[in-house]
């Protein structure tokens, strides 16, 4: 007997070997290429070019409708970049979804991997606070906005409190909304003017 | 109110309690790694903490030795340091089930560890994985050895309610406080956290509940003393009846879902002031 067990020993232990090697991480040139278009310091500068010469109600409209059209090319560029570099994180999803046929998966998870690596791609942090995720409601926080800094430095604090740069991630949500077919309310309940920090939500139908 | 609601409850939610606070489920898919960063190891929070200093093993070598005084001290290091995990009865299961995503279902490690019993496929398994945590589960092959299969919620309370019949207790888990990561099955000796709560007292919390007997309505059949797994329910010989010592009592209400007659309820625990802070 003692002799089955070392003959045994002796055999390879029969370990799961992945077809692929696997990255669960987002893909660091991804984040990069997403960082040299939409980083806060090219699009505050844009921004301050969209409204030279402008002031008051002029300037802040001017800036509400850069901001719009800023946040759907953002949103655009993430899907598209998203798409292009999946890690097997999502493709479990996508996987399961194909799978089962079944839905529950997309919400809040696909639109959860857009909003981390949109953020990701353009903010300080290394994580996204994600307050909520289930499938009735998605909400992240945004603390210490590098967008809304930027703003404050090259437009000034007063122009950066109007907060004409919400409509910037709230169109990227529309965006995205858009894009996955996916029916939520999307919500800010918090803003940096005033809170210190920027909440959304999304609240599935 | 239990400790792990003092930390990480939310008075506005389902009285505080802290499983019932869907911020608790809440977890980040992705992080970017700074240059250089490591692994926090105990640092990352209660569940991992659990795992630095003295362990099972020690208190089953003290007891070895007769060594009452050494056992008492590991054992209130061990309480010490706190269990991040508390039994929860099926009427709270279904609203824990709403709060989180994904959820899969997977092969038990304790059973694996007692009994040598591989769960290789969703027939088979009987624990429960929740978060995000599961969409990366081929990162460990070996555990996750039969798989994982992704439910919906709907789904997820029907086979927690197939578990409840076949009498597994339902015990959350804290995977890096205060996020819930795990949703066990648990029955006594296999389950690793119930049978450290029963033979070495430093498993996880009891419950926000006690199950009392209502005489009028019991007829003596027993189902209950076989379905608790805690030693708190016997058949009392005197009076032909169930029984329950409501210090032992951890709330999981399996004596309460299995009796035909409805003659079990589960109280809160607050409301009954003996026990209302009795938590271990």
């Amino acid at each position: 007997m003692a002799d089955y067990f070392v003959e045994l020993k002796k055999q390879p232990y029969p370990m799961f070997t992945a077809p692929k090697p696997y990255s669960f991480d987002l893909n660091e040139d991804m984040v990069q290429m997403l960082r040299v278009d939409f980083n806060p310091d090219k699009v505050s500068g844009a921004l301050v070019e969209a409204i030279k010469g402008k002031k008051g109600d002029e300037a802040k409209k001017a800036a509400e409708t850069f901001f719009k059209d800023m946040g759907v090319k953002w949103m655009r560029r993430t899907i598209q970049l998203s798409d292009e570099y999946p890690d097997r994180t999502i493709e479990m999803v996508m996987e399961t979804v194909d799978r089962t046929g079944k839905q529950f998966m997309l919400f809040p998870h696909l639109i959860q991997r857009y909003v981390e690596v949109a953020y990701l791609g353009t903010q300080d942090f290394l994580k996204v606070p994600i307050t909520l995720n289930n499938v009735e409601v998605l909400s992240y926080r945004i603390p210490k906005c590098a967008l809304y800094r930027k703003i404050g430095e090259k437009a000034g604090e007063d122009f950066a409190k109007q907060m004409t740069c919400k409509g910037y991630c709230l169109g990227a949500l529309a965006t995205m909304q858009k894009h996955t077919g996916v029916d939520v309310i999307i919500d800010q309940p918090a803003e940096t003017a005033k809170a210190g920090y920027c909440e959304f939500s999304m609240r599935k139908l | 109110m239990c400790f792990l609601c003092e930390q990480f409850g939310d008075p506005k939610q389902d009285s505080g309690l802290w499983y019932l606070n869907s911020g608790n489920y809440a977890r980040n898919m992705y992080k970017l790694r700074a240059p250089g960063e490591g692994f926090k190891g105990a640092d990352a929070g209660l569940e991992t903490g659990a795992r630095s200093g003295p362990s099972i093993a020690d208190l089953i070598n003290a007891a070895e030795k007769d060594d009452y005084a050494e056992y008492t001290k590991i054992q209130k290091a061990m309480l010490a340091r706190g269990q991040g995990s508390q039994v929860v009865p099926l009427k709270d299961a279904d609203k824990v089930l709403e709060l989180s995503s994904p959820i899969g279902l997977i092969a038990c490690i304790c059973r694996k560890d007692a009994r040598a019993i591989d769960e290789r496929n969703e027939l088979e398994y009987t624990c429960m994985g929740m978060g995000v945590g599961m969409l990366k589960w081929e990162r460990w092959p070996e555990r996750y050895k039969g798989g994982v299969k992704f439910v919906n919620v709907d789904e997820a309370k029907e086979w927690n309610h197939e578990m409840d019949r076949r009498g597994f207790v339902h015990i959350l888990m804290l995977f890096g406080a205060p996020f819930i990561g795990g949703f066990c099955q648990c029955d006594y000796p296999d389950c690793g956290a119930l049978r450290n709560a029963v033979d070495f007292g430093v498993g996880p919390i009891k419950g926000h509940y006690v199950a009392v007997v209502n005489y009028e309505k019991c007829n003596g059949c027993g189902i209950c003393a076989q379905r608790c797994q805690w030693g708190a329910l016997k058949f009392e010989v005197t009076n032909e009846k169930a029984n329950i010592d409501l210090f032992k009592c951890y709330g999981c209400g399996l004596c309460e879902t299995g009796c035909p007659r409805g003659a079990i309820t589960l109280l809160d625990r607050s409301s009954v002031p003996a026990v209302a802070e009795v938590w271990r």
